[in-house]
């Protein structure tokens, strides 16, 4: 089963993004900040990782390039999401090397399809 | 003075020559002019006397030589001219003719100068018998008169008179008109120095003071009390002194090369540099430039090289100023081309003030604004994802009962969070007007006690008042006091952890000291001085659990600020907050 990690600091996007996901079948850890996400990434091992950018203690992209950073899990994709939606978010994320950009508010649908491109059927 | 170019190598430029010589020339051509009409009037009065003196003699000679003549009595002749040339002194030379101009007798004293010559005679007595002057020599007048014995012509007497007493006279009279003359020059053109250092003494303080609006020695006014023309020139000019230095705006002026001819005060204190330092120095000079491309090293980069170029005024708020200390000032500048009368280009006048305070807050508005829409964002997120969830969960009540939930609640956020930017911009834009009712306090706690109730009963907080009873009346809002209470109490049981416990007091102590105080989380010294910034949340987990805007306390500062009180926060991480203010008890009511 493929596994998709997600962080995100408001409760009620990681529940939305929970139920989506695991009603689409996949397994799904969630944490509400970035530290706890790095060490589940490397400790859990995720297909997918998709995580909030403001976050207490990491931000996102902090998250994004460490994992990039990491031998083992530089070729897991990784999803960003925003609330800012601005040009400079992009480019940052971009650098920091996602894989895509979602602009909160954005459609857990349409998430939940790109997941499934990009990690296959669970 | 207008002088033509054709004069300009006679005619010197400065106003003390021109002074100087000018008075000097007209002393020396009036005083010249005067002499010579004295000295020609003195000559023709000197002349004249001795012209009639000397036909005097002749006509007196004639008349005593008259008996003698007829007698033939030569000696007695002799006698009387001896007599006359020894006595008068100023005749030389004497003599009577027949009247045909033989000589009949004849006296000269010492070596006569000029004798009367044989043709001068012959030309007097084939005239009519009648005293007159025959000739004239440097020194010597010659003078005839008819000896006449009853009617009848009997000789000549002849008379020649020496006039250089006259003559040395003359030359004193012309001697002492030089002098005076030269001496008229002389005091005329002292006068005229005198008179062109009184004018200009004051004129070169003012010109000195001119040259210094560059140099800017502001500290010291021009010195001038003179109340005539250059006075009035120079309080005009200190006026415009005042002006350029009393400017708030920095003025610089360059010439077309950039080199710095003026540097206002306003510019010392905005870029730390002297006006001595400046002046003279080519733009950047000793100035740390940085645009948007990096530091300014080159006149050609600057605005006042683009307006030199264009010919037109061109603004710039994009040029960072790094002082000698390290500070870095946003600088905006307009520099415009300053234009001869032919329209071309001389110079250049720049005038630029600090702007980083208008560009921290237009950084402010901006981060505001981001943060709002960052907000409004995270519920409306929530919205739309569990609202399109829900369309595909007919079935499953349990799941559509928690997300129909979670809508409400997220709307509701979204409605609070609205609220308080409209509110907080509509005081601070100061559109709000608050009442000044007499109020009392213990009804305002129990409704912000009663609407903290439901969360803190699901958060596990307990809430506690002591009001003290007989509380007089506050004057304010009550409804601003209202928000203040319901935020406070709120924020209390927001950022509480379970088993914990809100409290808010009440008592009399300089006006109405209210107190609310929690057993929370608490906030670093840090956090305490950061808090009412615009969204700012103490950033941990549990703060953002708490779900906060960091608009409730921003609020609560402005409605407090609007009521003459100031918010005090005492904290301690890990152990609670206690917010405190002071409301005026009622004067009037």
């Amino acid at each position: 089963m493929k596994r998709i990690l997600i962080a995100d600091d408001e409760s009620h996007i990681r529940r939305i993004l929970e139920f989506n996901l695991k009603r689409a079948g996949y397994e799904v850890l969630a944490t509400e900040d970035g530290r706890a996400a790095l060490a589940l990434a490397l400790s859990a091992r995720p297909d997918l990782v998709i995580l909030d950018v403001s976050m207490p203690e990491l931000t996102g992209l902090d998250v994004c390039r460490r994992l990039k950073a990491d031998a083992t899990l530089e070729a897991t994709p990784v999803f960003l999401l925003t609330a800012r939606g601005q040009e400079s978010d992009a480019e940052a994320g971009r650098v920091a090397g996602a894989d895509q950009f979602f602009t909160k508010p954005f459609s857990p649908k349409q998430l939940v399809e790109q997941v499934r491109q990009a990690v296959g059927e669970p | 003075m207008s002088v033509s170019h054709r004069f300009r190598w006679v005619w010197p430029v400065s106003i003390r020559r021109q002074l100087v010589v000018g008075v000097a020339l007209v002393h020396l051509v009036l005083m010249t002019v005067f002499v010579l009409t004295l000295v020609h009037r003195q000559k023709t009065f000197l002349l004249d006397r001795a012209e009639r003196r000397v036909l005097f003699q002749a006509e007196l000679l004639a008349t005593t030589s008259v008996h003698p003549l007829l007698s033939s009595d030569l000696a007695g002749l002799g006698e009387i001219l001896a007599v006359l040339v020894r006595d008068a002194g100023d005749v030389p030379d004497a003599m009577v003719t027949d009247p045909r101009g033989r000589v009949v007798a004849h006296r000269q004293l010492g070596e006569a100068g000029d004798r009367l010559d044989d043709a001068t005679i012959r030309a007097t007595v084939a005239g009519a018998p009648r005293a007159r002057l025959v000739a004239r020599g440097q020194h010597t007048i010659h003078a005839a008169a008819p000896v006449m014995a009853r009617g009848r012509h009997v000789g000549w007497a002849w008379i020649t008179g020496n006039v250089s007493a006259e003559r040395a006279q003359l030359d004193d009279v012309t001697r002492a008109g030089l002098v005076y003359t030269g001496l008229a020059v002389l005091i005329g053109t002292a006068f005229a120095m005198g008179l062109a250092r009184a004018i200009l003494h004051p004129l070169s303080l003012l010109l000195g003071g001119t040259e210094q609006v560059s140099q800017r020695r502001w500290e010291q006014p021009i010195p001038v009390t003179s109340t005539n023309e250059v006075g009035t020139v120079t309080h005009e000019r200190a006026q415009f002194e005042a002006v350029l230095s009393g400017i708030g705006e920095g003025i610089c002026v360059t010439d077309t090369v950039g080199r710095v001819l003026m540097w206002n005060r306003a510019a010392e204190q905005i870029t730390r540099v002297p006006a001595p330092v400046m002046v003279g120095a080519v733009i950047p000079g000793p100035l740390c430039l940085v645009d948007g491309d990096g530091a300014v090293k080159d006149f050609a980069r600057t605005v006042m090289k683009r307006a030199i170029d264009s010919g037109e005024a061109v603004s710039t708020a994009a040029t960072k100023l790094m002082r000698l200390d390290g500070s870095v000032l946003s600088i905006g500048m307009t520099s415009a081309p300053i234009r001869d009368h032919a329209g071309a280009v001389q110079a250049c006048v720049s005038v630029f003030r600090d702007v980083t305070r208008e560009r921290d807050i237009d950084r402010m508005k901006t981060e505001f604004v981001s943060a709002v829409s960052h907000e409004l964002r995270t519920p409306l997120t929530s919205i739309r994802a569990y609202a399109e969830t829900l369309q595909d969960l007919v079935g499953d009540e349990a799941t559509v009962q928690e997300f129909l939930k979670v809508i409400e609640e997220e709307a509701v956020r979204l409605t609070r969070l609205i609220n308080d930017v409209l509110n907080l911009s509509r005081i601070e834009s100061g559109r709000v007007r608050f009442k000044e009712e007499s109020i009392a306090l213990a009804p305002l706690v129990a409704r912000a006690i009663q609407t903290a109730e439901p969360k803190a009963a699901m958060s596990n907080v307990r809430l506690a008042t002591d009001v003290v009873p007989d509380l007089p009346p506050f004057r304010g809002d009550a409804d601003g006091i209202q928000q203040v209470l319901t935020n406070l109490v709120d924020n209390g049981v927001k950022y509480n952890r379970p088993g914990g416990r809100v409290e808010v007091r009440a008592w009399l102590n300089g006006g109405v000291r209210v107190e609310v105080r929690d057993t929370g989380i608490g906030m670093s010294p840090d956090a305490v001085r950061r808090l009412g910034e615009r969204f700012f949340r103490v950033d941990s987990s549990e703060t953002r659990r708490a779900g906060g805007t960091g608009l409730g306390i921003s609020l609560v500062k402005e409605i407090l600020q609007a009521h003459g009180a100031v918010l005090e926060v005492e904290s301690a991480e890990g152990r609670g907050s206690a917010f405190r203010f002071v409301l005026p008890v009622g004067g009037g009511a």
